[in-house]
């Protein structure tokens, strides 16, 4: 995998291998295509279902964090109310003995076992009721425990009490008990509203938890389908490209890569696959040309090569009678010759060469007039002649040279093929009615194409020469080179009267974008 | 005059035609007989020589390289009498090998099956189905082995410039329209196919002689100057090469001679891997 | 007939004439040449030749519009006709015409010379053998 970049930056996994076709485009398109974070389909899911189970811990917790708060105010209200009662029994003992004169020491004890309550809880009540009102509480009771206390003691030292002195008491500790009573009420009151608002909060929070479940799942599920809906829709484009001819690579279309870049690699894969199938094919289809042309060749070499053996034997034969001038005009004769023979060689070589495409800017008339030469003398076997018209000063077009006269050769082949023996095959290259482009049309004036045909004639395979004689591809295969070129080739023709074969270039102040077709060796 | 060479399936009475014309012509008529001298020349069984003219391909049949090698001795020889002579031929495969030559003109004999049949009962005494079964058999193994041998069906009327049917003839008319024919100017021996004829000939001898120790060697022929391809590894080329110089130098008519090696990419494969 | 052999030599090739022109004339003929086949087509009723040698292909006229010319003027014409894309169909119908002798390019001045010396041989002039190695046989 010799055109794969440096692997230290790239830690994709190489799931599609770089054919050994890949072109520089494609080797471009594939490092730009790896070269990208990667938020593949998996990750951006599993982020998903984390971001949502965090979320539903989150909510969880918040739920669980309020219902102890709950239960801890619940707790509380539990021991608010005992402590409650057992201080208003100490009340109404308190009342009963003020009234009836009954014991104390009810009262007493229901005070104590408030105040034991207090000390029992003093470190949920202080958390719940706060700092600030267990301080009040406490001295209030410390105070109330403290009159009973006294009120007993008076009791019991003076056989008579000094109502004056209870009185005082009595007052006092009402007021106290009255206080203590009241405040934890209010306590409790207050505790029971902050339970209602928490049970309000745990709806609150299920509530909009629902709703912020519903819309990021509305959002991530957009998301998804848009990477997965946008990306078929892509991929069923780039299909539909490369079925037109297109063979430029696919290019990173967003910033992060996943699992469709597999996908992108494997249809880059192809598309070298298929250039340099067609290139093949384009090759092939050219050999084939060649070899109709080899038989003309091979008769047009005659000539010079008499040439040089007849000269060479006059000179050996009557070499002591020549003088200087002679012997030399003969020997000039004979490299005249052999350049000659060399010149019809050269020029079917060079077209038959494999070569890579090289774009450059052509002068249409002057490629014609060699594509002409070339073919000259089959025309002429099979007595045919060829009249060829050209504009002067033509603007040039960009494309590939072997390319386009491979194109123009298969259309003056076919033009030979469709014609009558002597007919006449017309080349004209004109200006074309749409600005900017220039027309190469091959006129023939032969039997035309049947009107049922003429929609095929364009198919691959499609042939009307007799078995062996056509493979049917190139028309096909000239549509492909001039489709590269950024033109088209248009037919016109009708039945009995001849054909004309319209080949449109773009001019060159629109360079043509041909993919590069050799990879750079690597 | 020009060369004629007929051809025609078994039991065709086609050898008294041949005879015939050759008579007509004051030609000699070269047939099997020469087979013997072929035999003597080049030390091939005259056995071997037959066969490889009329066995069509089989499994247990002659080897494809003897077979190659007793044609390119047979073609050799007749070749070599063609350029020396004018005269008919028939039985030499002359209409399947010698291609492009203007003055040869090839001729199908053609009688019909139930004259073939009869012929062939009457001279070995054989029921008359039996010897058209026998005839239709061979018709076929030989349209094999023209196939097999040239590439050609040996009864397709396309490769002849005349057919004569014996269906309604008898030999003797048969044998005065071949004549006939033969007297028309457009198969009258010119410079052009003469010359052709003789590279022909040159060409045959030069395979003949390599084709024992070469059998994959091409032999290309343009006047006396002989090319001679053949394939090998790099590391043979050197010797196969002097090899060829030797055998091919010393055949006669040779002028130039040109040795090209191509290398045997798939051979240096195989040996690579071993 | 002049005693001696009036030769016309017709190829669009200028160097075939400039080298047969000079190497027919040693045989003992007396040799026109031209280039332009259509000129020569004009010539042909204008004189007696004895033998044409002629380029088969040749653009607007060819060899074979030469052969039949030069036949229907005088049918004792030797026409020797050359050709660079001989065929086998093209030679045989070259002499079903009624070509003399069919050449096809690369020639050797041998090859040439003696189907010249045979063709002048048939109408009965006299020519010294031509100095070639491989003598022809012609039927």
């Amino acid at each position: 995998m010799n055109q794969t970049p440096d692997p230290s930056r790239q830690p994709a996994p190489e799931t599609v291998p770089a054919s050994p076709h890949a072109s520089s485009a494609t080797v471009a398109a594939r490092r730009a295509l790896v070269n990208r974070p990667s938020l593949s389909l998996r990750l951006h899911i599993l982020l998903v279902s984390l971001l949502t189970f965090v979320f539903g811990v989150g909510v969880a917790l918040a739920l669980w964090h309020n219902s102890q708060g709950v239960e801890e105010k619940l707790g509380f209200l539990d021991i608010a109310n005992e402590f409650i009662i057992e201080l208003q029994q100490a009340r109404r003992f308190e009342k009963n003995y003020f009234l009836y004169g009954t014991n104390l020491s009810e009262a007493m004890d229901n005070a104590l076992r408030a105040r034991e309550i207090l000390k029992r809880n003093a470190e949920p009540l202080r958390k719940v009721a706060g700092e600030r009102s267990f301080a009040v509480m406490l001295p209030h009771l410390d105070r109330y425990q403290e009159l009973l206390a006294r009120l007993a003691a008076l009791d019991k030292s003076e056989a008579k009490p000094d109502p004056e002195a209870k009185k005082l008491i009595e007052l006092e500790l009402r007021d106290h008990g009255h206080q203590m009573v009241s405040f934890a009420e209010n306590l409790v009151h207050k505790e029971q509203d902050s339970v209602r608002t928490a049970m309000a909060s745990f709806r609150g929070i299920i509530l909009s938890s629902l709703l912020f479940l519903t819309a990021f799942m509305l959002a991530v599920s957009w998301m998804l389908r848009q990477r997965i809906v946008g990306a078929l829709a892509r991929f069923s484009g780039y299909a539909q490209r490369i079925a037109r001819g297109d063979y430029t690579p696919i290019t990173p279309a967003r910033r992060y890569k996943d699992e469709f870049l597999d996908l992108a690699l494997a249809i880059n894969g192809m598309i070298d696959e298929i250039q340099s199938r067609e290139e093949v094919l384009i090759q092939s289809h050219k050999m084939r040309a060649v070899g109709t042309l080899t038989a003309g060749v091979a008769h047009e070499l005659n000539n010079p090569l008499n040439n040089i053996t007849l000269t060479a034997h006059s000179l050996l034969e009557d070499y002591p009678e020549l003088d200087d001038a002679e012997r030399l005009d003969m020997l000039g004769d004979v490299v005249q010759e052999a350049d000659r023979a060399r010149r019809i060689i050269r020029n079917l070589l060079d077209f038959a060469r494999e070569s890579g495409s090289q774009v450059e800017p052509l002068d249409l008339a002057r490629l014609l007039g060699e594509t002409i030469s070339l073919a000259a003398n089959q025309i002429r076997l099979s007595g045919n002649r060829i009249e060829f018209n050209a504009t002067d000063n033509l603007p040039r077009v960009h494309g590939d040279a072997q390319q386009l006269q491979q194109v123009f050769l298969n259309l003056i082949l076919n033009a030979r093929d469709a014609s009558p023996k002597g007919g006449k095959i017309q080349i004209v290259v004109v200006p074309a009615d749409e600005p900017n482009y220039l027309a190469v049309k091959v006129i023939d004036f032969g039997s035309g194409i049947p009107d049922h045909i003429k929609s095929t004639i364009f198919d691959p395979f499609f042939t009307t020469k007799a078995k062996g004689k056509g493979t049917g591809l190139g028309l096909s295969v000239s549509q492909g080179i001039v489709a590269k070129h950024g033109g088209r080739i248009q037919v016109s023709s009708r039945e009995g009267q001849g054909s004309t074969f319209t080949v449109l270039l773009p001019i060159t102040t629109i360079p043509a974008d041909i993919p590069d077709m050799h990879p750079a060796a690597a | 005059m020009p060369i004629i060479a007929i051809s025609a399936g078994p039991f065709s009475r086609a050898q008294e035609v041949a005879r015939l014309v050759a008579r007509e012509l004051n030609q000699p008529l070269v047939g099997r007989e020469l087979l013997a001298e072929v035999a003597a020349q080049y030390q091939a069984p005259e056995a071997r020589l037959v066969e490889a003219l009329e066995q069509g391909p089989s499994l247990l049949g002659m080897h494809k390289a003897l077979r190659a090698r007793c044609l390119a001795y047979i073609e050799a020889a007749l070749l070599e009498r063609l350029t020396a002579d004018n005269l008919v031929t028939i039985g030499l495969a002359a209409h399947l090998c010698v291609a492009g030559v203007a003055h040869l003109l090839k001729v199908r004999v053609q009688a019909d099956l139930d004259q073939r049949a009869q012929e062939r009962a009457r001279r070995e005494n054989l029921g008359e189905d039996r010897a058209r079964r026998l005839i239709l058999d061979e018709d076929k193994r030989l349209a094999q082995w023209s196939q097999f041998a040239y590439g050609l069906d040996e009864a397709d009327a396309s490769i002849y410039d005349l057919v004569v049917g014996l269906g309604q003839i008898e030999p003797e008319q048969a044998a005065d329209i071949i004549v006939r024919t033969a007297g028309y100017r457009r198969f009258q021996a010119m410079t052009y196919s003469q010359n052709h004829l003789r590279e022909l000939a040159l060409g045959a001898r030069v395979r003949a002689a390599l084709i024992e120790d070469h059998p994959e060697a091409t032999v290309g022929v343009v006047g006396s100057e002989v090319t001679v391809t053949i394939l090998a590894v790099r590391r043979h080329q050197e010797r196969k090469v002097a090899s060829v110089r030797e055998l091919a130098g010393g055949v006669a008519g040779v002028g130039e001679l040109k040795v090209e090696a191509i290398t045997d990419v798939f051979q240096e494969a195989a040996e690579t891997m071993r | 007939m002049a005693e001696q052999p009036q030769i016309l030599v017709v190829d669009d090739e200028p160097l075939v004439g400039k080298r047969l022109g000079p190497m027919l004339e040693r045989l003992g003929g007396q040799v026109e040449v031209f280039s332009d086949p259509y000129a020569a087509l004009l010539r042909l009723p204008k004189k007696h030749f004895d033998v044409v040698v002629s380029d088969v292909r040749m653009d607007e006229v060819t060899g074979l519009d030469i052969l039949e010319t030069a036949l229907k003027i005088s049918p004792e014409t030797r026409v020797i006709l050359i050709t660079g894309y001989a065929m086998m169909s093209l030679a045989r119908q070259a002499m079903a015409k009624g070509a003399f002798d069919f050449l096809a390019k690369p020639f050797t001045p041998d090859d040439l010379r003696g189907a010249v010396s045979r063709a002048l041989g048939s109408l009965g002039f006299a020519v010294e053998p031509p100095q070639a190695k491989e003598q022809q046989s012609q039927a």
